[in-house]
Parts: structure tokens; C-alpha cells; sequence
């Protein structure tokens, strides 16, 4: 396969064909190796901010360069830039010297660049076949040649040890395994370098290390590697170089070997962190919230939660800790009023509201952090300042006889936006246009800002900086301390284990069992939420 | 035996939905890449008018196809260049459309209502029109319904079995990951929208052409709409299209059979007849009921039964893609 790379020189056909012998530039998959990448000088600007300010960045075959940086700092802009979805204003990029045009991401592709976008980018309706072959030419012209594609997509898979089917539909996979739809995805296409961009914010610990045995073998084969993660330990594990981007602008390039966690983390957010914070002990005896023997569908139409019974008690963190899919996002939904309940009770501070509407769930005090932060927390079209007041719209001081109080909102807007350190061009930019994690940040601005009696907060943390998420962590305690009665939904176990009071853990749309924090170890919890039910006598 | 009653009624089905499944094909093809041409009344108007004028004027009909689907064509270019390069609603856009097409068809037309001019020519196919009864119902007809059905079969297997049929449903269900792997969305809408407009400008012409053979006023008015309802009722796919256009059809067959039956009873009854039916299947199939059937059939039946039942429209449909 050549003619990978744009304006190939008859040379350096020749240096192909040479190489071809010896097969030391090639991959498994029979393109060629990209042995290094560089990006010169780049700069990206949007309305009000600057993305990328003069970025350096390299990658070599072999290798899996991390970059690291708070939300917003411009790593998800610097490759998109790479990957052709953005153009830079200034700046360079060069593939084995060469500088090459990537106006696009047919370009991007064309020069052996691939990449797993933080939001995947799969056509739910199409098999995962289909999705592979999308955009390819076909073996047999206008015709799709999908036996062919399964073919190879599952000799890559074995290569790889990424199991997947390719007649599935996309719609009916776990995030897990759109994920490794996502990587064949790329390989399949012969890519050199792969930009992961988050890969691990959706996964359960089981399939990161599915993945990095993946990335290691791809590694290993001669494929240059870019790694975005909030995860330091993740990072310390698995990448040989890191570099970090603040406010747009390279503050440190180091070898893995050459720095710490605490030094990353310090480079990153430009102070040192704090320890992690202490709980009072506070009073728990009013019950604010309690569910019995609820059942609700999921998407599929299936019972995705079985008859969950639950209390909540004012001044606790009550976590429910399982892997994802488990019935955690339906059980959220289905205490706010967003998703049906087909049988059983839903009490907010004494009053049912089983089958309430959300707007009747917000006055008893409930808050919401859901999961999917655009689809049910935000209106992406709206601007900041707009979603910040969304839920009290109706309340003093922002409208009064049906007007809404500018003047009121803004200086509201302006006094989240610095609390929870939004970084935002202006209260009026919309929100769509925020980095993932700032988005996060508005959201638990506005729901903790109105001193809510019961907080449902389903992974509160993901996508999050680690400085956003020690921030978050404070407040769900601070929270707390003031009596406010928490719901911890949550994959990351350490989170669980940091904050929580009492842990439950869901499996299958089941509580299969309690445990105080205190007695909670990690490997127990861990069987639990395999489905093991713990011995008898515990 | 071959010219039947029922025989004679059924080929008079299939005649009169024609052009209905080519306008229902079109819009597929159109809004399966994300774009919806709500102009379609107002186009099979101007098209049905102009390929009449092309026609006679010409003395071909073949002609008055062409002038018709470059007629259809431009008005679609309106809708696809003003939602995606002057980023109005599309629905916005449309609308006016038809409303223009309505009056600017009666104004172009009127010299030319209510004269003969030519039409599409009777072609029995040789052999396959001696089958029994299939024969006289589906053989003996003309080229445009012999289109239609293989324009069925081509949009069908085009969307479903051809390469470029999956960068087009990328770009209506999900145009961020089609942009990621290298497919130019705005051509493909272009493309798509611009196809399926000549389509039902095809469909224009065949009514007046074909079936209601000349032009008046309003010749077409309401068959557009009928070609939207159509679309979500076959759930976007081309062959379920085509049933809906032939139930819709033979439903019309029934209510003006009903009406000669039973002359006390009002018209306008009868007429809704076909409405109160694509609902009440419409509701079927978005009911519980459908789910159940879909679990008690044996398993190997489920995929292809839920593809059959489900009803999901292209999801980005209808939305503006900004490309960097
Ligand atoms: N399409 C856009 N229009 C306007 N501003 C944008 C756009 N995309 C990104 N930005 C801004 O550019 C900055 C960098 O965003 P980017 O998405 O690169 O951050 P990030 O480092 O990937 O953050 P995160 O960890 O939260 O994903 C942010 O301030 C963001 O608001
Ligand atoms: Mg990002």
C-alpha cells in the first residue's frame, strides 16, 4: 500500500521498496511506519481565546507521547488540528521531515493519522462493519464489500486482542467496545500514528488494561502514540514522554522517567494540591430521599433497574459504586423524574414524588448532576450565563413578573463562573463552544449554587482535571457538612472510597450489597460488582 | 379473465401510485443525508406544469421529463444551498417554496390548461405480460411505472449495498463521525438533496403526463404532502415506501368504490380513509405491541423483524453541519 503519504517522490518510492526487504519500516498491517511527527509553532484561535499559542509537539514511532494539561488547556484543539478538523492560523507540521497540508481529515488520513475522538465517532446505525468500511473504497467499486471488511477486522482484531462482531450495530455495543470498534477502526485504515484523545474517561478498570495491552502491542509494532488522560497513574504507566499544555502554551516536555505525579500535577495546574479532604463527623438521622422497590426500563426497552430500594439520609455520601451500564444512569433518571418508573416509590423529604415531573422534583430540593452533560444537563445553544440560571428561571431575583432580570443574572453568572473557575471566553459565549470539562464545572456550579436538599450526582468527576476534580470533591463534602444528603453514582471506585459514607453497589439493575466505608475493602467491592454475592454471614 | 374487474382495478392502483413511490424515493434519498425538502408540493406543481409546456411544445415527452427534473432539481438546489450555505431552516425554506411553486405554476401555466398534448405511450412488456394475472396487472402498463419500480430496487440497494450509500447515511444519522473518516457531508446533501429534487420533478411530470394527462391548476396539490406522510410511514426505506404508496393507493381505490356504494355518505368521509389508516399503523407500530410480536418470534426472525418494525428517522435530519 503506498501512496499513503501526499506528494510522494519517485526517491522516496525507491527508500520504500528498499525498506520494504528488510520490512523495518512497515507495520503488521503492511503500511508504512511514521517515524516522527512534529508540529511547529501552532496556533489556534477562537472568538476571545487562544486555543494554542505557539504549541511544539512531537511523536516517534515506538513510542506514546502523553499530553497533559487542565480542561480547556487546548490538547483536544492541538489534534483536531492534527487530525484536520480545524486549521491552524500559524505553525508547521512535518511527517518524517517532510511538511505536509492537513486541511482535512481525508488528509489526515491519507498521511496515516488516525484518531479516537473524546466523543466517539461511530454511525450508531450502521453495523460495525459498515462503520469501518465508511468512507473507504471498496475492493468491489460502487458495491460495499463488508465480507471482506469482517475478514480483516477480525484478523486485526486477534492482532490486537480487540474482540468485537462485526455485524453488531454500533447502537447495540458498550462504550467499551465502540471504543475497540474505534481503534480497528484506525488500524484498518493503516494508521501510523493514532491520537487517543481521553480514551480511558468511559472505561471501567477491567477494559483499561484491556486497552493497554492493546496500545503496548501497537506500541511494540512500530506505531507512534498520542495519549490524553486526566489520569496521571495512567500516564506514569504506560507513556514514555509527557507533555503539558497551560492556557494554550507548552510549560514542560519531559521523559516519563524524569518526573513524578506530584510534579505533573503541579506543572499542570500551576500550585500544589492539596491532600485529600477530611469529613466531620455530622449528625445523619433525617431521611431526605428513599426508593422502594423501584423498577425502570432502560433505552432497550428492558427493566434496567429491578427493584432498588434505597435511603438517604441528610449529611451523608451514599455511593453506589458498579461497572457502567449496571443501571446506574436509569436509577439517576429515574429519580428526577426523566425516566419512567414502571413500579415502586420515590420519596423526596416525605412527599412521593414517584412520577413527578421534574419541575415538581427540582422545588423538593433535588439537584441534579447527570451523566450526560449535554443531552440532559445543558442546552448547548444557550449561552452560559443562560445555563446558569436555567432551573430557577421562574424564581426571585432573576425575573420578576414574568421578565427576566439581566442585570441579576449576570452578576450571578459572573460570581459562579470565578467560584467554580469556568474558563470561558465570556458569560456569553455558548456552551457548546466550552471544553468537555468546563461544561462539567458549569453544570455543578448552577445545581450546587441552590442549596439543594438531596444532590444526585452521577459521575461528577469524569472528564475532569484533577485540580476541577479535588475542587469537586470539596464542595460535595463542604455539601455535606451542611447537612446536604448526597447520591455518589460513580465508576471510579477511588472516588467512591474517598467520599462516601455507606457504598452500595448495582449490578444488573440489583443492589447486591452495602458496606460502611470504613469496612469497604476495594477487592470485596470489586467481586460485588462482578455480580458475586458475598458470603454468607457478611 | 385478464380484464377482470379486480384485475383492471389493481393495474389502476399501481398506475396511479407511481409517482408517488418516485416522489417517495426521492425525499428518501434526500433526507436519508440529512436534509428535508418540505417544498415537495410546491415542486411536483412546477414540474407537473413545466414538463406539460416542455412536452407540448416539443411535441416529446421525454422532453417534458427532462425539463420537469431539472425543474424539481433547481428547487431542491434552493433548499440545500439556503439551509447549508446560507444556514436557514430548512423547513423555513421549504415552506415558501411551496407556497411559490402554487401560485407560480398557475401563473406560468395558464396558457396552457385544459389542451391535449403528448403523453406517455402504453408499453406491454412481451412474455412477462402473458403471465396470468401478474401479467396484466404489473406488465401491462408504460416506462414510467416500469421506472418506478426499479427505482425502487436501485435506491433500496443503493442505500444499503453500496459504498457511497454509507457516506450518505452518515451524513443524515451521524455527520461528525462521516467528517471524521473523510466524508465531505455538504457535498453529500448537495448531492442527495439535488437527486431526489429531480426525482419528484419525474413524479410531477408522470401525473401530467401519465396519469392526469394536461395541466390545470393545482393539478398535483396535496400529492406532495402525501409524499412526506408517505416517507416516515415507510420509515425511510425505500421498499417499505413503496407499500405505503400502494396501500395509500389502494385504500383511495376503496373509498371511491365505498363511495359509489353508499352515495348518502359524505365525500369528504371516504376520502379520509387513507389518513385514518397510516395512523392507525403508524400507532401500531410505535406501540408496545409491535415489541411484544418482536419477542415471541423465533429468534433467528427478531433482527430482521425489528429492522422491519422499528421506525427511527435519520437522526441528524433536519440539522445544519458546520465544517470548520
Ligand atoms: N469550536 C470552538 N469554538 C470556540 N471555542 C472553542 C472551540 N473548541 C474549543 N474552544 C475553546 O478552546 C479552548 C481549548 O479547548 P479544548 O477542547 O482544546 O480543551 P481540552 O484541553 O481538550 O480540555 P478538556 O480536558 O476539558 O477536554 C477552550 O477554552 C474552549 O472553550
Ligand atoms: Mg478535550
Amino acid at each position: 500500500m503506498r501512496g499513503q503519504r501526499p506528494r510522494i517522490t519517485a526517491q522516496e518510492i525507491e527508500i520504500q521498496n528498499q525498506y520494504m526487504a528488510d520490512n523495518t519500516e512497515f507495520l503488521p498491517s503492511g503500511k508504512p511506519k511514521i517515524s516522527t511527527m512534529e508540529m511547529r509553532g501552532i496556533v489556534k484561535r477562537f472568538p476571545g481565546v487562544l486555543a494554542n499559542d505557539h504549541v511544539d509537539f512531537d511523536v516517534h514511532s515506538g513510542e506514546m507521547h502523553a499530553l497533559l494539561g487542565e480542561n480547556g488547556a487546548g490538547k483536544s484543539t492541538l489534534m483536531r488540528v492534527l487530525y484536520g478538523l480545524y486549521q491552524a492560523e500559524e505553525g508547521e507540521i512535518l511527517i518524517d521531515g517532510h511538511p505536509v497540508q492537513i486541511e482535512s481529515p481525508h488528509d489526515a488520513i491519507e498521511a496515516g493519522i488516525g484518531m479516537i475522538h473524546q466523543h466517539f465517532m461511530l454511525v450508531p446505525t450502521l453495523t460495525v462493519a459498515e462503520n469501518v468500511a465508511l468512507g473507504l473504497p471498496s475492493s468491489r467499486g460502487a458495491l460495499t464489500d463488508l465480507d471482506r471488511v469482517s475478514a480483516r477486522v477480525l484478523e486485526l482484531a486477534d492482532l490486537y486482542g480487540l474482540q468485537v462482531d462485526p455485524d453488531a450495530y454500533v447502537w447495540q455495543l458498550a462504550v467499551g467496545q465502540q471504543q475497540r470498534v474505534e481503534i480497528i477502526k484506525a488500524l484498518y485504515r493503516g494508521a501510523a500514528l493514532l491520537i487517543l484523545d481521553e480514551p480511558t474517561a468511559v472505561l471501567t478498570p477491567q477494559e483499561v488494561s484491556e486497552l493497554f495491552v492493546t496500545l503496548r502491542q501497537m506500541m511494540v509494532d512500530g506505531h507512534a502514540l498520542i495519549f490524553i488522560s486526566h489520569k496521571l497513574q495512567e500516564v506514569m504507566d504506560i507513556c514514555s514522554r509527557v507533555t503539558v499544555l497551560r492556557d494554550g502554551r507548552v510549560v514542560g516536555q519531559q521523559p516519563i522517567d524524569q518526573v513524578t505525579k506530584g510534579a505533573l500535577a503541579r506543572m499542570m495546574v500551576g500550585r500544589e494540591l492539596q491532600a485529600q479532604p477530611e469529613k466531620e463527623e455530622i449528625e445523619q438521622d433525617e431521611t431526605r430521599l428513599s426508593l422502594r422497590d423501584v423498577w425502570a426500563d432502560n433505552d432497550l426497552g428492558t427493566p434496567g433497574l429491578q427493584g432498588v430500594s434505597l435511603d438517604l439520609r441528610a449529611g451523608e455520601i451514599l455511593g453506589v459504586a458498579g461497572v457502567s451500564g449496571n443501571g446506574q444512569r436509569e436509577l439517576a433518571q429515574a429519580i428526577n423524574g426523566l425516566r419512567t418508573i414502571t413500579k415502586g416509590t420515590v420519596k423526596a423529604g416525605g412527599k412521593d414524588i414517584t412520577g413527578a415531573s421534574p419541575a415538581v422534583i427540582i422545588q423538593q430540593g433535588v439537584s441534579y448532576v447527570p451523566e450526560e452533560r449535554m443531552e440532559d444537563g445543558m442546552i448547548k445553544e444557550f449561552t452560559v450565563a443562560e445555563n446558569l440560571i436555567l432551573r430557577e428561571v421562574n424564581k426571585q431575583p432573576f425575573s420578576r413578573g414574568g421578565f427576566l432580570n439581566f442585570r441579576a443574572i449576570s452578576r450571578q453568572s459572573d460570581e459562579l463562573i470565578k467560584e467554580f473557575n469556568v474558563k470561558t471566553p465570556s458569560k456569553d459565549t455558548p456552551v457548546k463552544n466550552l471544553s468537555g470539562g468546563n461544561i462539567q464545572k458549569l453544570l455543578l456550579a448552577r445545581e450546587l449554587s441552590r442549596k439543594p436538599e438531596v444532590i444526585i450526582a452521577a459521575q461528577p468527576t469524569r472528564g475532569l482535571d484533577i485540580g476541577a476534580t479535588e475542587y469537586v470533591h470539596q464542595v460535595l463534602i463542604d455539601q455535606r457538612a451542611e447537612g446536604t444528603a448526597i447520591l455518589l453514582i460513580s465508576e471510579d471506585l477511588d472516588e467512591i472510597l474517598a467520599l462516601s459514607d455507606r457504598i452500595i453497589v448495582i449490578y444488573e439493575g440489583e443492589i447486591m450489597g452495602e458496606v460502611s466505608a470504613e469496612k469497604a475493602d476495594p477487592e470485596q467491592l470489586g467481586l460485588l460488582m462482578a455480580g458475586v454475592r458475598s458470603q454468607a454471614g457478611e | 379473465m385478464d380484464s377482470s374487474p379486480l384485475v383492471l382495478t389493481l393495474a389502476s392502483i399501481i398506475l396511479a401510485s407511481t409517482p408517488l413511490i418516485i416522489a417517495v424515493c426521492g425525499e428518501i434519498l434526500t433526507e436519508r443525508s440529512g436534509i428535508v425538502n418540505l417544498s415537495l408540493d410546491g415542486t411536483m406543481l412546477m414540474s407537473a406544469m413545466t414538463g406539460f409546456v416542455v412536452a407540448f411544445e416539443t411535441d416529446n415527452v421525454w422532453l417534458g421529463f427532462l425539463g420537469a427534473m431539472g425543474v424539481g432539481a433547481f428547487f431542491a438546489f434552493i433548499v440545500a444551498f439556503g439551509s447549508i450555505r446560507l444556514r436557514q431552516s430548512q423547513f423555513a425554506i421549504g415552506f415558501v417554496l411551496t407556497l411559490l411553486g402554487d401560485d407560480l405554476s398557475a401563473f406560468l401555466g395558464q396558457n396552457y390548461t385544459r389542451i391535449p398534448g403528448p403523453v406517455v405511450q402504453h408499453y406491454a412488456i412481451p412474455i412477462l405480460k402473458d403471465i396470468p394475472i401478474i401479467g396484466p396487472i404489473f406488465f401491462n402498463q408504460n416506462v414510467i411505472v416500469y421506472f418506478a419500480y426499479i427505482l425502487v430496487f436501485v435506491t433500496w440497494f443503493w442505500l444499503f449495498r453500496t459504498q457511497p450509500g454509507l457516506r450518505l447515511r452518515s451524513a443524515g444519522d451521524r455527520p461528525e463521525a462521516g467528517f471524521a473518516r473523510g466524508v465531505g457531508i455538504n457535498f453529500q446533501r448537495y448531492l442527495y438533496t439535488i437527486i431526489g429534487g429531480g426525482l419528484v420533478g419525474v413524479a410531477g411530470a408522470s401525473y401530467s403526463l401519465n396519469i392526469k394527462i394536461g395541466w390545470a391548476e393545482g393539478l398535483t396539490r396535496g400529492f406532495g404532502w402525501i409524499a412526506l406522510a408517505i416517507v416516515i410511514f415507510g420509515g425511510w426505506s425505500p421498499i417499505r415506501g413503496m407499500f405505503g404508496a400502494l396501500l395509500f393507493g389502494a385504500t383511495k381505490a376503496l373509498a371511491t368504490y365505498l363511495q359509489r356504494t353508499f352515495p348518502e355518505v359524505s365525500v369528504v368521509a371516504f376520502n379520509a380513509i387513507p389518513w385514518v389508516l397510516m395512523i392507525l399503523v403508524l400507532l401500531l407500530v410505535g406501540s408496545d405491541f409491535t415489541e411484544r410480536v418482536i419477542t415471541v418470534a423465533p429468534k433467528s426472525l427478531r433482527r430482521p423483524l425489528q429492522r422491519f418494525l422499528k421506525i427511527s428517522p435519520p437522526q441528524a435530519l433536519g440539522s445544519t453541519f458546520v465544517e470548520d
